[in-house]
This record gives C-alpha cells, structure tokens and sequence, in this order.
C-alpha cells in the first residue's frame, strides 16, 4: 500500500467520539456562557450599535451592524446555536450556524479583533466538518447510540491547537520577551501587592523566569499533552498556565477556550474512564471504520498549509512585526505587546486656507480610538473615513495626515506613521507592504 | 500505560489551588495604586472642591454686597471673587468624571457650560418672567453658571451702572451667585466620603465596587483623564477659537472666559490641577503619580517638568487675550496647541506604556 493510502487508511481508524464529543460539549457550553457574558455586560451596543464608524475588514466591507434592535437578536441567535450545539441536535447545522454568526459578529468592526476569538471562529467551523455528534447528543440518541469517529477528527483538531501554542511559542523567541522581559516586567509590576508571591512577581528575574517559561510552555506543551506519559503532568501545567493568566491579566474568556482545547490531546475515551461510564455498544474502536470523505485528507491539508502560512506571512514585509503589526493579526502572537499610542490627524484642502486638526476621539469610541492609535492599518482606514468625509461635504483636493506617537514595552515613545504621507492617497490592499509605517528604533534610556 | 484519570484530577486541582491563592490569599499587601488614588482624594480633590464652596459662598457674598451699593469698587471686588472661584474649579476639572458628568446630577454644565450664549441671556433679561433664585434654580445650562455671571460681572463696563440700570439684571445675578453656592456643595457633597461617596468608586475599587472592577482600571481612568484633560484645552479651548479643529477661520467667540480675559489663565489652572496629581501637590504626606513611577523604577520627573514648563511657556507667549490673539496672533496659539501636544504625548503614550494603563475602557480584551 502506497503512503497516501496507508496515512488515508490511518485517519480514517475507528475511534471513540466520547473525547470529540466532550470537546463540543465544553466548547459549546463555554461559547454560550461567552455570549451571555457578551450580551449581559452590554457590549452589543457598546461595540457594534452604538459606533458611527467601523473598521471593516478588506473584502468585507459589506459586513455591518445590523439597525435597531438586530444585533440583540443576532447574538440571541448566536446564544441558541451555541446551547444546540451543546446538547448536540443537528451539531453540524448548529456548528454551522454558531460559526456564521459569531464570525459575522467579528467581521463588524477590527477594534473587537482579539486571538481567542479567531481561535473560536476556526474551531466552530471545525466542528461544523467533524463528527462531534456522533456521542453524547441529541443526534446520537436519535440515531440509536454513539458511533465512532474517524481519528483523522482528533488528528485535525489537534493539529490546530497545536499550532496555535507553537506558533505562540515562536513569536516569544525574541529580544524583548527573552532579554528585557517584556511586557511581562510591566504587567507584573502591577500585581506586587498581592499575597505571598506578589513581592516576588514584581521583580525582574520573576519576569524573565515567567518570560523563558511561557515561551518553553507555548513551544511544547502540545508534545507533552499528546505524550502518555507526560500527559498529567502537562495538564497540570497548563491549568496553571491557563488559570494563572486568567488571575493575573485582563485576557477575558482566552483561558477557558485554551484549557477545553487541551482536552483535545487525551485519549479518545477519556470521558468514559474520568466518569466510569462503560463503553455502550456501537462506540468501539473495534466497530466498523467510518468512511472518511474522498475530499477530506485534500482540505484537512489545504486548511492546515493556511494555518502555517498565515503567522508566517509577518516575514513578507519589512520592519518588527510587534510594530508594524503587518502580519500580526490570525497569527498567535499573543501576549507580546504592550503598545499604547496618541493619533491626531491633518486634514488639507483645496478650499480651506489652513490645515485642520482633527482628534479622532471625536468619531471614535474609546476602544476603537485605543485599538487605532497602535495599529497602521486602522490609522489608514481612519484617515479614508476622513477623506471620504470632506469629499461628501463637496470639499476638493483632499488629503489626510496622521500624526501619530506609540510607545512599544516599555521604549520611548516615537513616531509610528510618516507625518508627510497623504494617507487618503495610499491604496487599501489586503496584504501590500505599507512603506508609510516608520520603522522601529532602538530602545534608548527614558531620562 | 495509561494514566489513572485520578492522577489528572490531582495534579489539575493542585495547580488550580496554587494559581487561585496568587489572588486569593489572606494576607493582602497594601497596594500602593490603592494608597495613590486615597491620596489623589483626600489631598487634591477634596481639598480644591471644598475651596471652591468656600470661594463661591465669598462670590455670592460679594454679589450681594454689589447689589446693594451698585458701586464700582464693590462690582471690581466681585470680578476678583469670581476669578479667584475660577481657580480651584479648573484645577479640579481633571476629576470631571462622576458627579461632573453622570446623570442625575451631572453638574458640570450647571456649573460652566460654555462658550456662553448672550442670546439665551438677554432673552431671559428681556422676558417677562420674576427672576428671583427660585427661578434660576429652574433654569438649564445656557443661563446658569459660572459663565453666565461673568457675562454679567465682565461685560458691560467696569462701573455698576448697567446692572443699576435694571433691577432684574442684579436679581439675576445674586440668584446665578446663589445657585452656584449649592452647585458648589452638591459637587463636593457628592464626592466626599461623608456624603454622596462618589470618591470611594475610586478609591474601593477592585473591592466590589461596580464603576472600577480592577483598581488598575480606575488609575487607567485617571491617566486618561490627565491626557484628556491636556487634549480637551488643544482641541476646545485653543484648537476652536483659532481655527485649527474647528475649519480654519479665528473663532474669538468660542474662547473660554472670553468676557473676563480668562481663559488662559483657565487653562493654566487646568494644567495645574494635572500637575497636582503627578506631583501631589504640597499636603503633608500627600503621594503623586511621580513617586509611584519611581518605585516602579520608571521615573518620568524630569520629562514632565521640562513638558509642564515647555506649555506653560507656550501658553504665556501668547499675547493679550486669547479673544484677540486668535487674529492678531494666531501662531502662538497654535504653537502652543503643540507644546501641549509634547505634554499629552508624555502621559499618553510613555507614561500609560510605563503603567500598562491602556486597558480599562471595558474588560472586551485579551489575546
């Protein structure tokens, strides 16, 4: 038998769906406890109704909030999919339906980007394809009992945990994470006061301990995860990691989405041996195989090149990446920055005498002003809202200045965008280099 | 050999535990955030607040005394009780949070909404309603406050004879002057401790406090509100009367202050009060921003002195008042619209930096 035919023959090996099916379970719940969080702090309106102006993502431009009170019954909707495919009735239609929603939600407005969430979007389509139905649902009851998956199912959702902690781990093996401890010092710092180790956090071998951990901890937990024999141990360690975080720094619900992603490692039949539930008839390995889809092994593998290709992407352009941030988004490089900035804007034309200065404050909310400040792209976005302003106000001969300042872990503040560039002028390509963003200097002493 | 599911269980909850009493312990080390925002409270706050009752009470005072006599030296000693009123306020406009801008009792606007609307005056003066304090008491924005009374201290000579010209115009003004008095106490009242405790949503933050969960969040607010307070006089109150945020034309109209020659003055004692909470001002024991960023090993003394004294600078290079130097000197202005620029920068970008005060708007964060 041919290679391809013996790793087709490998993945397509009867497993137990009890893990798969636990992973839906914690996923799902976790997701719909996400949603009402989401709902219940009020940031439907906060971030998507109440902002005049989105940063929208290229390509999708046409995604956008929807009037009145249609973004309460989105995510009352996104809450529904999500309690479905918890209890798994029609999993993959609820998948489906959880990905679209929640991921349309996401498309709305850059400045609500964050890691975990496109972490969630990947893995609901994920389980939009995999047989997560196949035990402990609704389906399966319909259907008679529990069947076995393929392993290529586990395979694949271990591959993309795996690769978004390695890819983590490999964006933290740079100077500042490994030499100045950075930003962990400063957010340590923070923490001093707190019982028993908060003295010890604050200090800057702490931060240099945790920094060389993390990186350690990002690059090989999945290994050790995925081993036997390490397996408790790692667990051990990443409930630590996880939880800590969650204690330690404003990270939301990342910890949870991680820790119920580590569940992908175990064993097929963990849920079964945790909770001492015998193995009912049909959910064998030992049953038939599944038939695994002639397309499948091609889009596991086109999907997975894309998973490696995107936190690449960053060495295509020129400059740090940390600053630039060309490259940096659905790319894992998370934790890294503590990055703050100042955005004021010039706007010139042909009928006004003098240039007018425009704080952005003024059209922005104070999160989309703070996630703007920092990020290039946004600042070019911004400045074609303003342009596309002045015009629709029959202005001519319009142009836009950004004035920006960002300070980067702990360096000086400096210059991020080249202040003589007319910014409404400069094309919005999804992946063109920006020869605007001014590139990162050398740190030098504060005093 | 697989590994017994109790050995996860074990492992996992002895890692939680650990995790858990990093925050959970029992023996919580005084924070020293949480002794800086007590500080920011006891020592800047309140102190300026319960100095601007005191100087208000002397203006309502003093407006009284006007109205009796009707004489040009109690109409100048009024002017100087009004600017010296003038002084604690703008320092406190740092803290214009809270009570300042929150309903219901948001009175920041009953206090000083400007730039002043003449219009909305003369219409009271020329209507035929009573004025007398219960009136005034009901009256919005435009027609009450600190503007409105320097219209009527400032703006029609410097002899009593306008106000003796018209009984209602003084009625007007002991009721605007006695209006302001309560504002005054209601403003202070609302924040101290003692009464309307607003202060303790800073200072209990992290404690169950429902306005700042973290107090890392309620510095982060008070961060802001230093660069906001330095970006509100470029944009507002230099950036709108010269032209520069506001189309390009000189606007003198929409100063600050403008019938009293004020407004830089206003600004000065806005950037006064930023000062006071880098520094911490001079009471005993009292604690600034500067001393929490030294133990944190990131001074920034001598940064923020040199951009303090660089707007000041700025701001005294302006000739006459700023009514008139928007046209006859409009590149001072904007040249100090920059230094404060440098100074809003500083505690925007490398201070925030230095604290990691960026998060704090909502807790939609993470990576």
């Amino acid at each position: 038998m041919a290679a391809p035919q013996r790793l087709a023959a490998r993945l397509a090996a009867p497993r137990d769906a009890a893990g798969l099916a636990a992973f839906r379970v914690l996923f799902g719940a976790l997701m719909l406890a996400a949603t009402l969080r989401f709902w219940a702090k009020g940031w439907v309106d906060t971030l998507y109704v109440e902002p005049a102006f989105h940063f929208t993502w290229a390509g999708f431009d046409w995604v956008r909030p929807w009037p009145g009170a249609w973004m309460e019954v989105h995510f009352a909707l996104m809450a529904l999919a999500a309690l479905s495919l918890t209890l798994g009735y029609r999993t993959r239609v609820s998948a489906g339906a959880f990905w679209l929603f929640f991921t349309y939600a996401e498309l709305i407005d850059k400045a609500t980007y964050l890691n975990h969430y496109y972490l969630v979007s990947l893995l609901a389509l994920l389980l939009a394809v995999l047989p997560s139905g196949a035990a402990y649902s609704l389906d399966a009851r319909r259907r008679g009992g529990p069947r076995p998956v393929p392993l290529g199912a586990y395979a694949l959702l271990r591959a993309q945990v795996a690769v978004v902690y390695v890819f983590a781990g490999l964006a933290k093996l740079d100077a500042d994470w490994l030499l100045r401890a950075e930003p962990l010092h400063t957010w340590l710092q923070a923490h001093a006061h707190l019982p028993l180790l908060g003295p010890l956090l604050a200090t800057p071998a702490a931060a240099l301990a945790m920094s060389w951990a993390g990186a350690l901890y990002d690059l090989t937990i999945a290994g050790f995860l995925l081993w036997r024999p390490s397996r408790p141990f790692a667990f051990a360690a990443a409930a630590l990691f996880h939880v800590g975080i969650w204690l330690l720094f404003p990270v939301g619900m990342f910890s949870w989405v991680m820790l119920v992603c580590t569940t992908v490692f175990f064993d097929p039949d963990w849920p079964r041996r945790w909770f001492g539930a015998p193995e009912p008839p049909g959910a064998s390995s030992q049953a038939s195989p599944p038939r695994l889809p002639s397309l499948a092994i091609p889009l596991a593998s086109a999907w997975l090149l894309i998973q490696l290709a995107l936190p690449l992407r960053h060495l295509a352009y020129p400059g740090a990446v940390n600053w630039t941030e060309e490259g940096f988004r659905f790319a894992w490089r998370v934790m890294l920055t503590e990055k703050t900035g100042q955005a004021e804007f010039e706007l010139r034309t042909a009928d006004s005498p003098s240039p007018r200065l425009i704080f952005p404050q003024r059209d922005l909310t104070p999160l989309q002003a703070k996630m703007m400040s920092t990020q290039p792209d946004m600042i070019h976005d911004y400045a074609h809202f303003l342009a596309a302003r002045a015009r629709a106000e029959g202005q001519q001969d319009v142009r836009v200045y950004a004035h920006v300042t960002a300070a980067l872990n702990g360096r000086p503040s400096q210059p991020l965008i080249d202040p003589r560039v007319d910014l409404a002028a400069q094309p919005r390509t999804l992946l063109g280099a920006s020869p605007w963003i001014l590139p990162l200097r050398q740190p030098q002493p504060s005093e | 050999m697989r590994q017994p599911a109790p050995a996860i269980f074990g492992l996992s909850a002895l890692a939680l535990v650990a995790a858990s009493s990093v925050a959970c312990g029992p023996t919580e080390i005084p924070d020293k955030r949480r002794a800086l925002l007590e500080s920011w409270g006891e020592d800047v706050l309140l102190p300026l607040y319960r100095d601007f009752e005191a100087r208000t009470a002397e203006l309502d005072d003093a407006a009284e005394t006007l109205c009796q006599s009707l004489n040009a030296a109690d109409l100048g000693l009024a002017r100087d009780a009004w600017w010296a009123a003038r002084a604690p306020w703008k320092q406190a406009e740092v803290f214009g949070f809270g009570p300042y801008s929150e309903e219901p009792v948001r009175l920041g606007p009953k206090i000083d909404f400007w730039p002043v609307r003449a219009d909305a005056i003369d219409a009271l003066l020329a209507s035929d309603a009573v004025i007398d304090d219960a009136l005034v008491a009901t009256l919005g924005a435009t027609q009450t406050g600190m503007p409105v009374i320097e219209v009527l201290l400032y703006a029609h000579g410097d002899d009593a004879d306008w106000l003796a010209a018209d009984p209602r115009r003084c009625a007007y003004l002991t009721g605007l002057t006695a209006d302001l008095r309560v504002h005054a106490t209601e403003i202070r009242a609302a924040w101290d401790p003692e009464a309307g405790a607003y202060l303790n949503h800073l200072t209990e933050a992290g404690r169950q406090d429902d306005a700042f969960s973290t107090l890392q969040m309620a510095l982060a607010e008070m961060v802001g509100r230093m660069a906001f307070t330095v970006e509100n006089i470029r944009n507002d109150r230099l950036g709108r009367p010269v032209g520069l945020t506001s189309g390009g034309t000189p606007q003198p109209a929409k100063a600050e202050s403008q019938s009293s020659g004020r407004s830089i003055e206003d600004i000065r004692d806005a950037l006064r009060g930023v000062a006071l909470l880098f520094d911490g001002g001079d009471a005993p024991g009292a604690q600034g921003l500067d001393g929490y960023l030294i133990e944190r090993e990131r001074p920034f003394t001598k940064r923020m002195a040199t951009a303090l004294a660089a707007a000041h600078a700025a701001l005294d290079a302006i000739p006459g008042p700023l009514t008139e130097a928007v046209d006859s000197a409009p590149e001072s202005v904007i040249a100090a619209i920059a230094a404060l620029g440098d100074l809003q920068r500083l505690i925007q970008v490398d201070i925030a930096n230095a604290l990691s005060v960026t998060v704090g708007f909502n807790d939609n964060d993470g990576d």
